[in-house]
């Protein structure tokens, strides 16, 4: 079999799910690589009055 | 009657995950939130990070914050996260992880008015949670701006979850903060009340029309993990699961479309036993 | 049966290990025993002890300040704010003018960008100081001010005033008017000689 046929055939064996979750992860850290997740952590600690409507 | 095994295990599932998901004491106690270090999680289901009780963050607040930074920036981590929820659950996060889910449960159990599984016009408004996504959480978090900066668009003019499981513990707790009150939290707050008395008639009236994160996870539902698996040799068209379901799904529909919500009152009223909670573990594309 | 006693036990853990882990972090701070200032109302008197409040920061431009800058002025305000929060920002604009209203050893205003840490990028906090003309000193989280002040703080905006001692005198949480935050400021620098 060809390189890329084997790979095809390994794409195939993949659940959907699974791809899912490795897609997932990789956003996960590149997200966490631009710092994103300290951002999201901020603003979760120390709210903006505006943001939850009151204010 | 009796009560279907199915019901009472996810109604003490629900409960005990909003206890765990919710169930910092200390905050309800002295009006302060939690600050550790599980807020750099999101928790998959609806769940405002100003709840006092709250010990994670919410996948669509995370979403928000990242759009409203300066420029447009691809929203990665909070993709991260509800592609993963997404494909591990589906929307089996609103029927057993969702703690606004479980409330709208419990008032449609009140036995007032006759009950209703939709509204009139349901293939209208079934789109409703796709223009919330779209509008508010996608186009007003990454464009409006109501000040200086961006905000979060579907947090602060929609979010009912935020409103009861937030905004009121706080202002419950802090005599200081009652002072802020203005006419958008009154607008809220009518939602608020709008809605969960809308569920009491209506089934998941928040769920079915408005909730941008159902929707979301309504589009991972055909190939999420967990699925009800319906044995179609075997079924007899009684159409039992039909009238079961809470979203009256008909068995072609139950697990794989965007609305059903896993809750698996289908697989108790099966007389052929034909349904049933299944994982796509080993499926192949 | 077991499984729901199961169940149980675990949320009870989890509780518990949700409070405790913040209790350092309460332990730390005790800017909620100063007295809360309402509005336009009259204060509540808290009979605890008095909070001194120490620091050492750097603005902005890098200046370092200590909490040896309480002592030049009878009354200080400490504004802190995040650059997310449209409330903050927008009251900004009038803290400025306030600040260049008082003379400085009656009342001084100093800001705290609470999402800006020593060390982060500050040009973004910058413009948007320029922006809104708060022409005061803006200090940028150091670990003496978030223990000992921000960690107890759950929302912005919320100001702290404090006296020429270094004792925190009461707080105030969210954005006001003009005329109300003049109107507390006058009443404190009545108050406190």
């Amino acid at each position: 079999m060809t390189f890329w046929k084997k790979i095809s055939n390994v794409f195939h064996k993949i659940p959907l799910w699974m791809a899912g979750v490795v897609v997932g992860v990789m956003f996960l850290l590149q997200g966490i690589h631009g710092g994103q997740l300290e951002d999201m952590y901020r603003k979760a600690v120390m709210i903006c009055l505006e943001c939850i409507g009151i204010g | 009657m009796k009560r279907s095994k199915q019901k009472n295990i996810r109604l003490l599932f629900q409960v005990i995950y909003t206890i765990v998901t919710n169930g910092y004491v200390y905050g309800y106690l002295t009006g302060k939130i939690y600050k550790g270090n599980l807020k750099y999680t999101c928790v998959p289901g609806l769940n405002c990070y100003s709840c006092p009780g709250a010990v994670g963050a919410c996948p669509l607040g995370a979403l928000q914050s990242a759009l409203n930074g300066n420029g447009f920036r691809v929203p990665f981590a909070a993709l991260g996260f509800l592609f993963i929820f997404g494909s591990i659950f589906g929307r089996f996060v609103c029927g057993w992880l969702c703690p606004f889910g479980l409330l709208q449960d419990l008032f449609h159990k009140i036995p007032l008015f006759r009950k209703r599984k939709q509204l009139p016009f349901h293939k209208v408004f079934k789109y409703g949670k796709y223009l919330v996504l779209f509008g508010l959480v996608f186009a007003g978090s990454a464009f409006l701006f109501t000040g200086f900066v961006k905000i979060p668009a579907f947090c602060k003019f929609l979010c009912p979850s935020g409103t009861f499981m937030g905004a009121i513990p706080l202002l419950g707790a802090n005599e200081g903060l009652r002072t802020q009150i203005s006419g958008l939290f009154y607008w809220k707050l009518g939602l608020l009340l709008f809605l969960v008395l809308l569920s009491v008639k209506i089934y998941r009236p928040f769920c079915q029309y408005l909730c941008p994160l159902g929707a979301v996870y309504g589009w991972f539902n055909r190939f999420s993990l967990v699925q009800i698996q319906w044995n179609k040799e075997g079924c007899t068209s009684c159409m039992a699961c039909k009238r079961a379901c809470p979203v009256n799904l008909s068995p072609e529909e139950i697990s794989v479309s965007a609305e059903c919500i896993k809750c698996g009152q289908c697989v108790d009223a099966c007389p052929e036993k034909c349904l049933k909670m299944h994982n796509n573990i080993l499926k192949k594309r | 049966m077991k499984i729901k006693i199961l169940c149980c036990l675990v949320a009870a853990g989890l509780l518990l290990t949700g409070c405790s882990a913040d209790k350092e972090v309460q332990d730390n701070t005790n800017a909620q025993q100063a007295e809360n200032v309402s509005g336009e109302n009259s204060e509540n008197v808290d009979e605890g002890e008095d909070y001194i409040l120490t620091f050492t920061a750097k603005t902005v431009e890098g200046e370092e300040i200590t909490s040896d800058i309480f002592a030049d002025s009878r009354l200080t305000m400490m504004n802190i704010w995040a650059t997310y929060c449209n409330p903050c920002l927008q009251e900004m604009p009038d803290l400025g003018e306030i600040a260049a209203a008082y003379d400085k050893a009656d009342f001084q205003m100093i800001g705290i960008i609470s999402d800006v840490m020593e060390g982060d990028d500050v040009e973004y906090a910058k413009a948007l100081i320029e922006h809104t003309k708060a022409n005061y000193p803006h200090l940028v989280l150091s670990e003496s001010l978030y223990f000992n002040l921000v960690n107890g703080v759950d929302a912005v905006p919320t100001t702290f005033f404090v006296n020429k001692s270094g004792v925190v005198l009461g707080y105030v949480v969210g954005a006001q008017s003009k005329e109300t935050w003049e109107e507390i400021i006058d009443d404190l620098l009545e108050k406190n000689q």
